[in-house]
């Protein structure tokens, strides 16, 4: 079986190049994530990659998925099926729909779903297709109900090369007396839970692969460009004049500065979007006196930059710094800033010394920066305490 | 003790005088310390950093709202006032005041610091 690949690197590496073909996906997203907007994300990115897609929607008028569709330029046929319209005792103009209304007879409009459901998928079998089930939330609670469709829709789906995402609000369901999510990993072949966490007032949004059972937590954002990684906040401190201001403005689209006569007083605040990866940056001012504003700066952060200048690394200041992150368990690196200066120390050296990783930069001609951001990355997505910080 | 420090003294002093402030002090927008008259139990080097962080933050905002030039930056607490406001190009004038402060009265006094304290920079 070959692998179909999700929207985001890291999904995919951790699931060994994607969700197989062929296979049934629940996807449970908690209230605070916005389900649909996985659901146009996953959607788009499937349909550049050449997918057909097959789309039930039975919580919407189908239009406001059309909306969020972008078939412009896609080379697979994309349908939609209007299981909603019904309900509302209402026409549709969709090439396939459910004419039952699910209160008038519920087990007739399953019914009329699953059948409608393989004949759109067997309509557009020449490609490999993606379905999207949007949403369970109807048959909530019923799992036996959703045990017999994906039951039903899986053989079709193998042999229409398919993989099917089910979609379901998270209404509650945890392990626990009623097995809920035990019961859910028996009925599909993955679960990936978006879990939102609301943390004074932001939501925090990252992946939980649920099934298989692998370790894997994924923090996400959904961009107009699709998903991304996200990182909400991370800091870049160290001593005086290692260029942290630099670092912050070159590593962002967009960046401002707090500083006056060359050094920063109050804060460095950018926006970096590279490589599938969004972050915020919060610079602190580098001289002692400031040292007050690495504590307000330094609240909720998820990792950290501390940028030394290679030539002058300042060890004890730095080391100070790593008592202190060390001590909050925050993932954090070393920039070794200057790399195109002559006398500057190699990153090794540097790294020796103070047993940190360590990557080599050169801030002020953008040299070394993707590698910094996905070095602190790694670090972060390696230890999972960024989660409940 | 400088004569720059010295030629400071004297409007902050005379700010010191005034009813209801309880000390001043002129400080680089750097952050660095210039002169103060803070009494014992403040600690200056902090006024310095503070004064530095709010006056550059508020300008940053005021300049990203296109809200033009900065006048004065003000934090009113429960127990007392940090009023600052830009002397020159490198300096800024901040006192320490209490919090019923007469402020128009602050802003008189105020002004005329400021061009002392410009001259001297």
């Amino acid at each position: 079986m070959s692998k179909v690949k999700l929207p985001l690197e890291r999904l995919n590496e951790a699931l060994d190049g994607g969700v197989e073909e062929g296979s049934n996906v629940l996807i449970l997203a908690d209230l605070a994530v916005d389900k649909s907007k996985f659901a146009s994300a996953l959607v788009n990115y499937r349909l550049d990659e050449d997918d057909n897609l097959v789309y039930f929607v039975n919580n919407r008028m189908p239009q406001y998925i059309n909306e969020r569709i972008d078939s412009d330029g896609a080379e697979g046929e994309t349908a939609l099926i209007d299981g909603f319209s019904s309900t509302l005792n209402k026409g549709s103009s969709e090439r396939f729909r459910i004419d039952t209304d699910l209160k008038a007879d519920r087990s007739e409009y399953l019914k009329e779903s699953k059948e409608t459901t393989k004949q759109a998928l067997e309509e557009l079998e020449d490609w490999g297709t993606t379905y999207v089930m949007d949403s369970l939330d109807t048959f909530a609670g019923q799992w036996d109900e959703v045990e017999d469709f994906v039951d039903e829709i899986g053989p079709v789906a193998e042999d229409t090369l398919a993989v099917n995402y089910y979609f379901l609000p998270n209404l509650g369901f945890e392990e626990g007396e009623d097995n809920d999510i035990d019961r859910l990993k028996e009925i599909f072949d993955y679960v990936i839970h978006l879990k939102g966490l609301e943390r004074s007032g932001i939501v925090l949004k990252y992946i939980d692969i649920r099934k298989p059972d692998i370790e894997t937590k994924v923090p996400f954002d959904i961009t107009p460009e699709g998903l991304v990684m996200y990182v909400p906040k991370m800091l870049v401190t160290g001593p005086y004049d290692a260029g942290k201001s630099t670092t912050v403005q070159n590593m962002s689209e967009e960046a401002v500065s707090v500083d006056r006569l060359g050094t920063t007083v109050s804060l460095d605040h950018g926006q970096v979007e590279r490589n599938g990866l969004k972050a915020e940056l919060f610079g602190t001012p580098g001289q002692k006196r400031f040292d007050w504003a690495l504590d307000f700066l330094g609240r909720s952060i998820f990792g950290c930059f501390i940028v030394v200048d290679s030539r002058d690394p300042n060890y004890d200041r730095v080391r100070k710094l790593k008592e202190d992150l060390e001590a909050e368990e925050l993932p954090f690196i070393i920039l070794a800033n200057f790399q195109n200066k002559e006398d500057a120390l190699s990153p090794e050296e540097i790294e020796e010394e103070l047993d940190i990783k360590t990557v080599g930069i050169d801030a002020k001609h953008d040299e070394g920066l993707d590698e910094a951001l996905q070095s602190l990355m790694e670090e972060i997505l390696s230890r999972h305490s960024w989660y409940y910080t | 003790m400088s004569s720059k420090e010295e030629k400071l003294n004297e409007p902050l002093d005379n700010l010191d005088d005034v009813q209801g402030i309880n000390g001043a002090a002129v400080v680089r927008r750097d952050g660095l310390l210039i002169a103060s008259n803070l009494g014992q139990d403040i600690d200056d080097d902090q006024v310095g950093a503070m004064t530095a962080s709010t006056v550059g933050s508020g300008e940053t905002a005021s300049e990203a709202l296109n809200m033009g030039e900065v006048n004065q930056v003000t934090i009113e607490s429960e127990e007392g006032k940090l009023i600052s406001t830009g002397a020159g190009d490198e300096g800024i004038l901040t006192i320490l005041a209490e919090e019923d402060v007469n402020m128009g009265l602050i802003k008189v006094e105020m002004g005329d610091a400021v061009e002392k304290v410009k001259k001297v920079l």
